[in-house]
């Protein structure tokens, strides 16, 4: 049975998410992570989202993090101020799992725009912002990254969401919670460094090398077993695991999940098709 | 600048009207315009009659965009988006409107984040000139990197109470705000549920608010859920019915996201020629939401519009309860007292005699 790199990525990814846990889910793949998580090992995790919706328990994949209609309900309906202030400020998220287009070796990553901010030449590219992403990154116990399309560069182009910042204790001296915990690429799952907070790679996919993951990454990467640990080999995902996740998200095995590309390319035709019948 | 507080004018009556005068008569040239709907119900049935009736010069301020103020820069009527989130799909070789009109210059983007800009919409409704917000946002560029807000957009203070850094964000009173419910009454109560968002903050910051639902309803199905209702009648300044008034985006209880129609005006945005065709066909050559749909239904059937319909969850009831009245069979529960210890007591301590 063949399986798509991004899918093995979003089930490593929702195993970040423990039981029980208060975790906060962005736009795209994260979400199908988190509602993953909720629907297989982690039952009694409140899943919510920024608009509002608290502890929801979605039947399929959310279509953005407003879609009240792929959960039978949630149980805490509060709006969007009430997420960053009651729950997030005071520090009750546990962690929260987002995208990132540009990660540096830190965690600090770039949502805003690819290029010059003002958008001088047909190269610079506007990305969708922030988001909530500032303040999650900034005030949950742990931040998730899921880089799909995105890059690993030696800078950011424009910094949205802080990590670990400069590395040490910088990060603590500038009075922000937390932190980057994990990163999971398509490739492998990066973690951070206990005290230089340098990301380190901590896992790698099945017939994936480190000489894949070195090339795309620009820095001179270190590894678990420069730490004494060892890198480990993530197991291929069971037929069970994929057959409940593209129930859950179709998308996710076809190519062209990255934006719904596919929506983009194909339905405009069922429309123009359906002009030609007439 | 000083905010000194004014007696407000805006009464309760009927507020109901034809969207078509509600835009006419509250949004202006050069208003700031503030959009309620974070990525559920958006209100696109007033943003297409804002496009018809030729608005120029608005400054959009609106937690998450998706493709709305597309449309809005399409009709010429933008100049500057305060926004946190900008909905973008498909990468680098497809670009849209607002990528366009970056490159040209037409409009500058002021960058926030959904909670900065909740809080300043927050600010403005609580009626404060600012309000403190969290950390992390200094620490990144959104911060540091300025356009039209420049020293205005974030202030960093020390806390007078405990000396630690604060940061503040201005109060923002946008001239009008638009927003999209499930039901109202004809007073403009209008009550709205799902997935929350920036609604209540958003529409309470602004001095006029537009209220477009999918339907009219008796008030007394309002006070029947009363936690319904995030904007009360006397902050609104006209109400409209427009079934359908939010599609393509979803509405909870009401209807799906339209995702084929989304993804046919990406495919149609993606060049100029298309975006054109698409504003002709489904928002210059109609004239109000009824036509709109018509237009629908005629160009795809009624197929596609099986897929929006949504299953029911009921909300549960609950005995929100009266009392009884203090009087019940000549006794006064209150008091304690019959009917006659009562004419007694009143007759004994009336000073003045009829």
């Amino acid at each position: 049975m063949k399986y798509r790199r991004v899918e093995i990525m979003v089930l490593e990814t929702s195993k970040e998410i423990q039981d029980g846990e208060v975790a906060i889910i962005g736009q795209g793949i994260p979400m199908t992570a988190g509602a993953i998580a909720k629907r297989s090992h982690a039952p009694n995790a409140v899943i919510l989202t920024e608009a509002g919706m608290v502890n929801v328990n979605m039947f399929q994949n959310l279509e953005d993090v407003a879609d009240p209609g792929s959960t039978k309900g949630f149980s805490y309906s509060i709006d969007l101020f009430d997420v960053f202030t009651t729950i997030v400020h005071r520090g009750y998220a546990d962690l929260c799992i987002l995208g990132a287009a540009q990660i540096d070796k830190y965690g600090n990553v770039n949502t805003t725009v690819v290029g010059d901010y003002c958008i001088k030449s047909r190269s610079d590219m506007r990305l969708p912002g922030s988001g909530g992403a500032n303040e999650f990154a900034g005030h949950c116990n742990r931040t998730i990254y899921t880089v799909v399309g995105g890059h690993f560069v030696e800078e950011l182009d424009y910094l949205t969401s802080p990590g670990w910042l400069e590395g040490g204790d910088s990060r603590k001296k500038a009075g922000l919670l937390g932190g980057p915990s994990a990163v999971f690429s398509q490739y492998g799952i990066f973690r951070f460094e206990e005290h230089s907070k340098e990301m380190y790679l901590s896992a790698l996919y099945p017939e994936t090398t480190l000489e894949d993951i070195r090339k795309i990454i620009p820095w001179d990467l270190k590894t678990a077993e420069d730490f004494g640990k060892t890198v480990r080999e993530v197991e291929p995902p069971t037929k069970a695991e994929l057959f409940f996740m593209r129930e859950f998200e179709p998308f996710l095995g076809i190519s062209g999940h990255e934006g719904r590309l596919l929506q983009v390319k194909s339905l405009p035709g069922y429309y123009e098709k359906k002009e030609g019948k007439k | 600048m000083n905010r000194i507080p004014e007696l407000k004018t805006q009464k309760s009556s009927i507020k109901t009207m034809e969207l078509k005068d509600a835009v006419s008569k509250f949004v202006n040239d050069g208003d700031t315009l503030a959009l309620c709907n974070f990525l559920h119900a958006n209100p696109y049935a007033i943003i297409h009659e804002i496009i018809r009736q030729e608005r120029k010069d608005l400054t959009i301020a609106v937690a998450s965009a998706i493709e709305e103020v597309d449309l809005l820069i399409s009709g010429g009527c933008v100049s500057k988006i305060l926004t946190s989130y900008y909905h973008r799909a498909g990468g680098r070789r497809y670009k849209r409107e607002l990528d366009r009109a970056l490159f040209d210059e037409k409009v500058i983007i002021e960058d926030y984040t959904n909670f900065t800009m909740c809080a300043m919409f927050m600010a403005g409704a609580l009626g404060y000139d600012f309000l403190p917000v969290m950390k992390s946002i200094k620490e990144s560029d959104i911060f540091n990197i300025r356009t039209f807000k420049q020293e205005n957009k974030l202030k960093v203070i020390k806390s007078p109470f405990t000396g630690k850094e604060t940061v503040l964000v201005p109060a923002l009173n946008p001239d009008v705000a638009i927003v999209h419910v499930q039901r109202a009454d004809k007073f403009g109560n209008a009550q709205f549920w799902g997935s929350e968002g920036t609604v209540k903050w958003t529409a309470l910051s602004a001095d006029k608010i537009i209220v477009s639902c999918e339907e009219i309803v008796d008030t007394e199905k309002i006070k029947r859920s009363p936690f319904l209702t995030k904007i009360p009648c006397f902050r609104v300044s006209a109400v409209c019915e427009v079934p359908w008034g939010a599609h393509p985006s979803p509405v909870a209880g009401y209807y799906n996201t339209d995702i084929m129609f989304r993804s046919m005006y990406f495919g149609k945005a993606l060049s100029e020629v298309g975006n054109e065709k698409f504003m002709e066909e489904w928002v210059y050559n109609i004239s109000n939401r009824k036509e709109y749909m018509d237009h629908y239904r005629e160009r795809f059937g009624q197929e596609p519009l099986k897929y929006l319909e949504i299953n029911e969850y009921l909300s549960d009831q609950v005995n929100l309860g009266y009392k009884k009245t203090y009087w019940q069979d000549d006794f006064c529960y209150n008091l304690a007292l019959s009917r006659e210890e009562y004419i007694e007591l009143t007759e004994e301590e009336g000073e003045l005699e009829l």
